[in-house]
């Protein structure tokens, strides 16, 4: 069975996290600026658990939604693999630092636009506010797993070879 | 000298007095031997190759012996540029008798160097065998090979004799067999020596499938693998280095974490050249066998796993076996001998089941409190060839000889007497 | 596989295996089967793994011995030989370390006792030929098997080799006999073939034996002259002769075999033409152009 967020709706309901159209608004460990709760202690968060779960998820065809912070989960793995298709032709660390932060702000669909994979897991946002608020929570979002992604793939210099080769696999056969 | 006591069967008729034929053909490999030994004298490829120019199905006039122009086993594989390899046995069942009735010429005269005239034999059939197939089993050993004896047995109850060598067994005919070969997987429940047949189940994975997506796990990242060996290459491999675990996301970190004490290396030659080459073998050690847990890896398919298929067999089985069947799951065959595999399918299994019983606790609101059931998986050493072994303890019983269809009644009834076999009841199937 | 190899396989590669890969030279304890009523022992006790011990078990040992098997043992074996076990006829040690000539010959050499064991008599016989000795004994008889022996008569510059074989199945007495002309027929055919003749009394070299006919037993009889046991030849002819009966019922079941796959085949062919002689189904529902239906009852 693919592997589930901790960070499921009890949890989400005890620590007060804001739920905007289905997405809950989880602290990070970042110190960029957005609507993300800052995160001081270092237990994982959001981001750490992608990473963490991102190979062994990435082998399922099926995957069933058992919180909000899954919506998350499957967003950014398939974020991860459009990360790792261009690091396969990068090969020091700060190339693929400066191409992961631009990447993040890169133009990109989100629920509601057309273009979005996903639409069957995300709803759409109800006002122009709520749609900002999300997708300046996913730049964010989109920005620490890039850059942590990148210290992870190239943490002896050139691109390990054990992610590069995840490049072709498509969790739940789709990509961004 | 030390030597244990041979049983002598002096007092019976002379073929009963030397050591029966076992013979176990599998849809991978075929396991030949003597009755009464531990180990089989051969483990071959159930393969066999032939001369492509000599058509065997062409009702030509032949001049010479060129339809014994054949090789089988490792010999038919090493041929396969010059011979056509055919592969008699797909998905347990025989599909070409022709090929049978040669592969099993060479299997006698060849590697076991034997009269098929002086000993009884034991051939071994899979679960849901049609018994047309017994029939024909029958016109060829006592019609070719003129045997004096023939017993067919059920894979599945060999393997429950055979588990009986484990310290955990139970030592009891009843129990659900795992039989995982290279073909196909069979889940078979069996109640004091009868196979309960409509229960049977059966997975399109096995250990053929193992190899080719460890094969395509190994070609995404290694580019040193000579590609006309791949095959092989990664079944090495499979056979090797690969294990259960417990925890997939888990072991990803540590192979991430530790590679020098989880990655290994592997050294092949090629085959033309001679040169060496080397691979590092990563998360394809724990990935491989994950797929029978959590088929969806590979297949696009079958997705149920293979605990949920147990579980479900069970539950659908007459309700005073399921206990003893959650007690004695027996595993057999080549692909269940992965390191972990027997405690991995232990868990997940008691997972449904705990499941259950809570779900009892709570629907009847704690009015009914079931016994917690006891799931017992058995593992032992001699899994790989578990079913011949089992046929040749079987057939070093006395009974052995009385159970088996003559070459007398062969000549007076016809093939129809091995039509029925007494194992499944009184249901023909 | 036309010929059968004398060579027992399973001595062959279990030996050899184990003296390349010393981790499978695990305890062992096999009982094994040969053709001509042989059976062997091989064991491997624990702490001595290095040596494999094989025990052969043939019921005409002492009529082997009478014709100089023995002698021919301690050439060959002799070194090896060490106590009898009990049921068994002889046993030889087999050491896997430290060999100094290439595995597969080690090998074939133990693989083969059964094949030096049954050919003693015969090379008896063939060596007093080539010497040019006389015999004590005018007819060699060994039995064999049950009903089954063979014999042989030594001549002057040739010996008369008489194997009696038992069909005890009506097809295969019918396959034998097709099989024993073809046999009769080399002469003509291969230019110094040894000539061969069958019949179901026995020949007239053996009648002061005394054996009664019986409907299922054959007699062939080959006459081989001393160009056919000469020299290299010598070690041929020993492989072949003695292994004739088996060699016979092997072909025998191999066009038993090939009788069932051409039924097999033919089988198949009538079942498609039947099902191309089913008549068409009658179709009950019918519709016009315009529409109307018509059904036909």
């Amino acid at each position: 069975m693919a592997y589930h967020s901790e960070f499921d709706n009890e949890f989400c309901q005890q620590k007060r996290i804001r739920v905007i159209c289905g997405i809950p608004i989880l602290p990070l460990k970042t110190s960029t600026k957005g609507p993300a709760p800052v995160q001081t202690n270092n237990d994982n968060d959001i981001v750490d658990e992608v990473l963490y779960y991102f190979k062994a998820n990435v082998f399922f065809r099926q995957y069933d939604l058992e919180s909000a912070a899954d919506r998350l989960i499957v967003y950014l793995t398939l974020y991860v693999t459009q990360c790792l298709k261009d690091m396969g032709r990068i090969t020091n660390r700060e190339g693929a630092e400066s191409s992961m932060a631009l990447l993040a702000k890169s133009q990109f669909p989100l629920s509601g636009d057309g273009g979005f994979p996903l639409s069957a897991f995300f709803e759409k946002p109800d006002n122009t506010s709520d749609a900002e608020l999300i997708r300046s929570y996913f730049i964010q979002l989109r920005h620490e797993t890039g850059i942590r992604l990148a210290q992870r793939v190239y943490r002896k210099g050139r691109a390990d070879k054990w992610w590069i080769c995840f490049t072709k696999k498509k969790f739940l056969n789709l990509e961004l | 000298m030390t030597h244990r006591s041979r049983q002598t069967y002096d007092h019976l008729v002379v073929s009963t007095r030397r050591p029966p034929v076992i013979i176990d053909t599998g849809t991978g490999y075929t396991k030949m031997g003597y009755g009464g030994n531990i180990h089989p004298s051969y483990i071959v490829p159930t393969a066999i190759a032939v001369n492509p120019s000599h058509d065997q199905k062409a009702a030509v006039k032949k001049k010479g012996a060129e339809d014994l122009d054949f090789f089988i086993g490792e010999e038919a594989i090493e041929r396969s540029k010059t011979y056509a390899v055919h592969y008699p046995v797909r998905h347990a069942q025989v599909e070409n008798w022709d090929d049978m009735e040669h592969f099993l010429e060479q299997v006698i005269f060849k590697y076991l160097h034997c009269e098929p005239e002086d000993h009884y034999f034991l051939m071994t059939e899979p679960p849901l065998n049609a018994p047309e197939n017994r029939e024909y089993l029958a016109e060829i050993m006592f019609e070719s090979f003129n045997v004096p004896g023939l017993y067919i047995a059920v894979q599945a109850v060999l393997a429950l004799a055979a588990s009986f060598t484990a310290k955990k067994s139970r030592k009891t005919l009843t129990g659900t067999v795992v039989d995982s070969g290279a073909g196909v997987t069979h889940i078979v429940p069996v109640a004091d020596g009868y196979v309960i047949g409509s229960c049977i189940k059966h997975i399109p994975i096995a250990g053929r499938d193992i190899s080719y997506f460890i094969q395509s796990l190994l070609r995404d990242h290694e580019t040193t693998i000579p590609p006309e060996d791949s095959l092989e290459v990664a079944e090495r491999i499979k056979e090797q280095y690969c294990y259960v675990s417990p925890n997939i996301a888990k072991e990803f970190d540590k192979y991430e974490k530790e590679p020098e004490k989880w990655v290994v290396t592997y050294e092949g030659l090629h085959k033309k050249t001679g040169r060496k080459w080397s691979c590092e073998v990563g998360h394809e050690r724990f990935l491989g066998p994950e797929v029978f847990f959590n088929p969806q890896i590979f297949s696009s398919d079958y997705l149920t796993p293979l605990p949920e298929i147990v579980d479900t067999m069970i539950q659908n089985t007459p309700i005073d076996v399921r206990r003893p069947l959650y007690q004695n799951i027996v595993l057999s065959g080549g692909s269940t001998l992965y390191h972990n595999y027997a405690k991995r399918l232990e868990r997940d299994l008691k997972k449904f089941v705990d499941a259950r019983i809570e779900k009892t606790i709570e629907l009847s609101q704690g009015r009914l409190i079931p016994a917690p059931i006891e799931v017992n998986v058995v593992s032992h050493k001699l899994q790989r060839y578990a079913v011949w072994f089992g046929g040749s303890m079987l057939a070093h019983t006395e009974e052995f000889f009385k159970v088996c269809h003559t070459k007398q009644q062969y000549d007076e009834q016809g093939p129809s007497i091995a039509r029925h076999n007494p194992v499944f009841g009184g249901i023909t199937i | 596989m036309i010929l059968l190899d004398p060579t027992n396989r399973i001595l062959f590669d279990l030996i050899v295996s184990r003296i390349k890969n010393p981790e499978e030279r695990i305890p062992c304890d096999y009982l094994m089967a040969d053709f001509d009523g042989v059976l062997y022992h091989v064991l491997s006790l624990k702490g001595q793994t290095d040596i494999l011990i094989i025990s052969i078990s043939i019921k005409i040992y002492d009529d082997l011995c009478k014709y100089g098997a023995d002698s021919i043992l301690h050439n060959l074996y002799g070194e090896n030989i060490i106590e009898t076990e009990r049921g068994y006829n002889m046993t030889i040690q087999i050491p896997l370390t430290g060999i100094k000539v290439a595995p597969e010959k080690y090998a074939s050499k133990f693989a083969r006792l059964k094949r030096n064991l049954f050919s003693a008599p015969f090379r008896y016989v063939f060596e007093g030929i080539a010497k040019g000795e006389t015999f004590k004994e005018p007819v060699f008889q060994i039995t064999y098997r049950e009903d089954e022996s063979f014999f042989i008569v030594p001549g002057q510059g040739q010996c008369t080799i008489i194997f009696s074989m038992c069909f005890k199945d009506m097809g295969d007495q019918v396959l034998s006999r097709v099989f024993l002309q073809e046999f009769a027929n080399t002469q003509k055919a291969v230019r110094n073939a040894p000539p061969v003749t069958f019949s179901p009394n026995p020949p007239r070299e053996i009648s002061s034996l005394r054996l009664s006919p019986k409907p299922e037993i054959t007699y062939i009889s080959l006459v081989l002259f001393q160009r056919h046991i000469d020299g290299p030849k010598k070690a041929t002819a020993l492989d072949l002769v003695p292994m004739i009966r088996n060699y016979l019922h092997y072909h025998i079941k191999c066009t038993k075999a090939y009788i069932h796959i051409r039924m097999r085949a033919r089988a198949e062919s009538l079942l498609k033409i039947l099902n191309r002689a089913k008549p068409e189904p009658i179709k009950k529902v019918r519709k016009t152009i315009s529409g109307r239906t018509f059904r036909q009852k």
